[in-house]
């Protein structure tokens, strides 16, 4: 073994033969190959590792908060017993066609008796596998797939899966960005702002006239009976910024989904490989990925199947996000 | 929580249990050295600061699933590598190669200067075979003895020191001027 190998050993903290070691650092301190080695090793421990941008750090904390939340919440239900009904309660409950109900019914007892047995099975000392097995819930917000009848046959699972499907709430696009109605107002000093193409919940599709109160605020629609409904952007929030839900054609029905924009393809697996990574956790700890490679500037996407709560919860399909503010 | 830094055993428990401070912790102990591989690994900072953080995106979610048979700062290491390897296999990042011609030995003046060291032993750390510096990383960043890193690595802890040897003589040969009387043959085995 050379004499700086025994000697650098021991800078990384091996145990050596004290003899042995002496040996080497005599030979180092007039062998000018093996002193630089020596050197070397020392120059790299004192300099220690390259400092992380205090941003990142920063950012990592913020994320670990955000998981730290999550984890107390999964914690909470734990402890008042309702470790997998609530995932199915949190879906998006816009609209539930009457056979879905009773599907989710159904499905909700059996949910409730797997939770009151797994809750009389946890112990205390079990408690941090059973919330890592429930984050693994709460990071798509779907309730696991064991939670469905079992006996239930192909044919009614894909009748199933069409009818389970929430509808969207009812929304609009304008000026590229999906908005969500929020009610009838009294508008005041409106401008004319284009059309939007809708059929306001009639069944009938048709070009509307939108009008505005000023840029970013909300778009005012006007019915055929001459009512004004008012539409708000669909936004999240993300750090200091906010991003809008985008589509890039119209949602020409109450109850239809935006998706991605037509020229971004995607993802061929629920991690968003190959078209995006997970990038972080928006203000509501709803995953945001990214497009890769790259980050956040342009925009991010939402993976499918967000909790109710979530601005666009329910949503079956990836949906973009970008900066308005 | 008790003052003072938290045992492995202390931030799992804490992290499980949905405690802002074991998060933060893990994050203040490790994020230099998960960077560090990372910056060495890609040559990019950006690229570096996107591997970091879905490290610990991956940590956070995974630690209350920790079984305690390693160290946390093992477990760690193998995350940060196969977090970078997936990224490069995936064909979402690519490593930036560095050219080891461009580098030239560090002054004495250098030599001693934080910042110009670093700067150099990063770029020099960047040519060293794949295999040399994933043990390098191994020790010096995140450090693992040589057991610790065979065991991340999947390799005998011979094979760890050689490599990290191997890595430091490398290293040596880049960043320092050869010594008067330094000859390149020879060496005393002991």
């Amino acid at each position: 073994m050379q004499a700086s190998e025994i000697v650098t050993a021991a800078l990384d903290g091996e145990l050596l033969d004290a003899d042995a070691l002496g040996r080497a650092r005599e030979h180092c301190a007039a062998c000018p190959r093996c002193r630089a080695i020596e050197r070397l090793g020392h120059r790299v421990q004192q300099a220690g590792a390259t400092q992380a941008p205090s941003e990142l750090v920063a950012k990592l904390e913020d994320l670990g908060a955000a998981q730290a939340m999550r984890v107390r919440q999964v914690v909470e239900r734990q402890d008042f017993g309702v470790i997998a009904a609530e995932p199915a309660a949190a879906r998006s409950t816009w609209e539930w066609t009457p056979r879905f109900t009773a599907f989710a019914s159904a499905a909700a007892v059996v949910l409730i008796s797997l939770a009151a047995g797994s809750v009389a099975l946890l112990g205390a000392g079990d408690k941090a596998a059973d919330t890592a097995a429930e984050l693994m819930l709460a990071d798509d917000g779907m309730p696991a797939p064991s939670a469905a009848p079992e006996s239930m046959m192909a044919e009614d699972a894909t009748e199933m899966r069409a009818a389970e499907q929430p509808a969207a709430p009812p929304y609009v696009v304008y000026d590229g960005i999906v908005h969500v109605m929020t009610g009838v107002p009294t508008p005041s000093a409106l401008a004319t702002a284009g059309t939007v193409t809708t059929d306001l919940g009639t069944g009938t599709t048709g070009s509307y006239a939108a009008f505005t109160t000023g840029a970013g605020g909300p778009v005012f629609v006007r019915d055929a009976g001459g009512t004004y409904l008012a539409f708000a952007p669909v936004v999240r929030g993300f750090g200091r910024a906010a991003y809008a839900l985008v589509s890039d054609v119209p949602i020409a029905r109450f109850g239809q989904w935006p998706s991605l924009p037509a020229g971004m393809a995607g993802p061929q697996s629920p991690d968003g490989a190959p078209v995006f990574m997970l990038f972080g956790f928006d203000d509501l700890g709803v995953d945001v990925y990214a497009p890769t490679p790259g980050g956040i500037d342009d925009g991010f996407a939402i993976a499918p199947g967000t909790a109710a709560g979530d601005p666009a919860g329910g949503n079956p399909n990836w949906t973009w996000w970008e900066r308005v503010r | 929580m008790a003052q003072g830094p938290l045992s492995d055993q202390e931030i799992v428990a804490a992290a499980a249990a949905g405690e802002e401070a074991a998060f933060a912790a893990l994050v203040r102990a490790h994020a230099d050295a998960v960077y560090g591989h990372a910056l060495r690994f890609f040559g990019n900072p950006q690229t570096a600061e996107d591997a970091t953080q879905e490290v610990f995106i991956k940590v956070f979610r995974t630690i209350a699933s920790f079984d305690g048979r390693s160290k946390l700062s093992t477990w760690l290491y193998r995350v940060t590598r196969n977090v970078c390897l997936d990224l490069v296999r995936a064909g979402k990042r690519t490593p930036s190669p560095v050219d080891p011609v461009t580098l030239e030995p560090l002054s004495t003046v250098d030599f001693a200067d934080d910042v110009v060291f670093g700067r150099a032993l990063e770029q020099a750390v960047g040519t060293l075979a794949p295999e040399d510096r994933d043990a390098f990383n191994a020790v010096t960043l995140f450090g693992l003895s040589y057991a610790e890193a065979a065991e991340a690595l999947g390799v005998p802890a011979g094979t760890v020191k050689s490599r990290v040897f191997r890595a430091r003589r490398a290293l040596a040969s880049l960043l320092l001027a050869p010594e008067e009387g330094e000859s390149g043959g020879l060496h005393a085995s002991l």
